[in-house]
């Protein structure tokens, strides 16, 4: 007798079903993945390491030299809240770093090649999207407020008239908040930049741009165009201009263009946020990865 | 069950995929065959979402594949090795995916033994060989157990045992009742892992049929070897039958079966000492299928080249 004949071509074949039981992609599993990409990557490390430390200096120096002109000459004007800003100077280097992690946050993606397997994972890519950028957010708002604590720590235990305990003084613990929000913004800034250009050194060349070179290429306009009120409304919507206005309740006293209000400030940085966050995620949602 | 209707897709003014329709069975592997840049690759990656496709549709179980709620537990995908972040670890990038849809430790653990990364899991993917990122991939595409698997050119930078390893991963996956959708420029790769075969040339179908069909339509020819090479070939001259000589002792015959071959030699008194089916039907029937649609042909001998 024969052996029956099985051919796997032509046998009708079981199907295999997935198990419904199990979980499928949510946003906190993709945003979980993603801190853990983040927590994984060295330059996120060596960025918030150095902007931390950094800042810790710079807040350190701060508080010496003002303890210095204090001896020199008891009638120096500063009291406690000059001093806690002057001691978070280092939150300025903390934008241009941070903003960096948020640009190669998903450029590395993309020079890696990364982005195949991301997107094969969780081919939802709005959803994704929206899990870096909480990733991001989470880990930058962590180092900014170690930063912003440690600032706070060295410059009120080494200069007077600062007390640690100063930190819940409703207008100290205003501008520390307002630095800390400017510090997640710019990194969602730098974030939008790098979706929408792909590109690591072209996210941070923008980037710079927008911090350093904006404001000096407005300040020539200024002088050039002798102070005309279009230059002026350019140079209070300019990027820095309005971190000033948000986080310094004493902005514009030493500045060409007086600050605008609070609130029009944080408006005016939601927006500059905004706008390349948005580009780039249609760019993101629409393009061949 | 992956279902292609009428796809297109262009880059510029270069037509990748040129209105392609199929569609393949789970419980089978099916593979996907054709010349360098006849739009595999871009089938494949439409499959997954990663491309848009210009025109018409690809799906999985009739629904695009982002529109899946457990995307890695319908598909597993293979698309390139290296589609990684260097600076972590094999493990870690398991991890980052597995996170996504809440797949366990124990599974991440599972398919490293499974895709015997061993040891290399720990390692940076930088250090990786060819082979790690394939089994890696691998390993990635597992993870959540898909009904259906998308491999393209699995066994590029493979080891012969990792060959063997892939082949008969993707026999056994679809003897599960998965769909396995495999692609290679090999034919002979195809003939020992496929069910099914369709052909790409050019960005379009140039055939979509059971591996057995496909070989059944080609010539059947035999090598035999005798010290009587001349008494033989004229033993067996018929009609239909066409003999060629390849060398004094060894002769191909097409149009007749080992079986009467063997059976002339006897009545003719020849002592044959070698008579072997020739089993590369499949790959001249590729080049046959494929030869009016390969992009890049090679231009010519060195000698000429060189002149």
């Amino acid at each position: 007798m024969n052996p029956p004949h099985v051919n796997t071509a032509t046998a009708t074949p079981q199907t295999f079903t997935i198990d419904a039981t199990l979980p499928g992609v949510s946003f906190l599993g993709a945003a979980r993945s993603e801190f853990a990409k983040l927590k994984a990557l060295r330059t996120s490390w060596w960025l918030s390491i150095i902007t931390v430390g950094l800042g810790g200096f710079i807040a350190g120096a701060v508080a010496f030299s003002f303890q210095h002109f204090l001896a020199d000459d008891p009638y120096f004007g500063g009291g406690a809240l000059q001093l806690a800003m002057q001691g978070q100077t280092g939150s300025y280097f903390a934008m241009i770093f941070l903003g960096s992690l948020g640009v190669i946050a998903i450029t590395t993606e993309y020079s890696s090649g990364a982005i195949r397997s991301s997107l094969t994972a969780v081919p939802q890519r709005t959803l994704l999207l929206s899990a870096k950028a909480l990733a991001l957010a989470v880990w930058t708002a962590v180092v900014s407020a170690v930063l912003i604590l440690l600032s706070h720590l060295l410059t009120s235990l080494i200069a007077e008239p600062l007390s640690v305990g100063d930190i819940f003084d409703a207008e100290i613990a205003g501008v520390y908040a307002a630095t800390w929000a400017t510090v997640v913004l710019t990194s969602l800034l730098g974030f939008g930049l790098g979706a929408l250009l792909r590109s690591s050194a072209g996210g941070i060349v923008v980037l710079a741009v927008i911090m350093f070179v904006l404001q000096i290429v407005l300040s020539i306009l200024y002088g050039v165009t002798d102070g005309a009120a279009w230059v002026e409304t350019l140079m209070q919507a300019e990027y820095m201009s309005l971190v000033d206005s948000f986080t310094n309740p004493e902005a514009g006293e030493f500045s060409m263009v007086p600050a605008i209000e609070t609130w029009q400030a944080g408006l005016g940085l939601l927006a500059w946020v905004a706008v390349p966050l948005t580009l780039g995620a249609l760019r993101f949602t629409r393009r061949d990865a | 069950m992956i279902t292609a209707e009428n796809l297109h897709k262009r880059y510029g003014s270069k037509t990748a995929v040129d209105g392609i329709s199929f569609q393949l069975q789970p419980g089978k592997v099916t593979g996907f065959l054709g010349p360098n840049g006849s739009g595999k690759s871009t089938t494949m990656r439409m499959a997954v979402g990663l491309d848009r496709p210009t025109s018409g549709s690809v799906t999985i179980d009739g629904k695009p594949f982002s529109q899946h709620k457990a995307p890695m537990r319908t598909v597993g995908a293979v698309l390139d090795a290296g589609a990684t972040h260097p600076g972590r670890t094999g493990r870690a990038h398991l991890k980052v995916l597995a996170a996504t849809h809440g797949i366990s430790a124990s599974r991440v653990q599972h398919v490293i033994e499974l895709t015997g990364l061993g040891e290399a899991a720990g390692k940076r993917i930088k250090g990786y060989s060819l082979g790690m990122n394939q089994r890696l991939g691998i390993a990635a595409a597992l993870l959540g157990d898909p009904a259906v698997l998308i491999f393209d050119e699995p066994v590029n930078g493979l080891d012969p045992e990792g060959v063997r390893w892939v082949r008969s991963l993707a026999r056994q996956m679809a003897s599960e009742g998965r769909t396995v959708f495999v692609s290679s420029h090999l034919m002979s790769e195809m003939s020992q892992t496929a069910d099914h075969l369709i052909v790409l040339g050019r960005g379009r179908i140039i055939a979509d049929a059971p591996i057995h069909e496909l070989l059944d339509s080609g010539e059947k020819r035999v090598l035999v070897r005798t010290e009587q090479a001349a008494d033989l070939a004229n033993a067996l001259v018929a009609e239909d039958v066409t003999i060629s000589h390849i060398d004094a002792e060894t002769l191909q015959v097409s149009g007749m079966d080992p079986r009467s071959i063997g059976r002339r030699a006897l009545e003719a008194r020849v002592v044959v000492h070698e008579l072997t089916p020739q089993l590369t039907t499949l790959e001249d029937q590729y080049m046959k299928l494929t030869g009016e649609h390969v992009e890049y042909r090679s231009g010519g001998t060195l000698e000429e080249a060189a002149q």
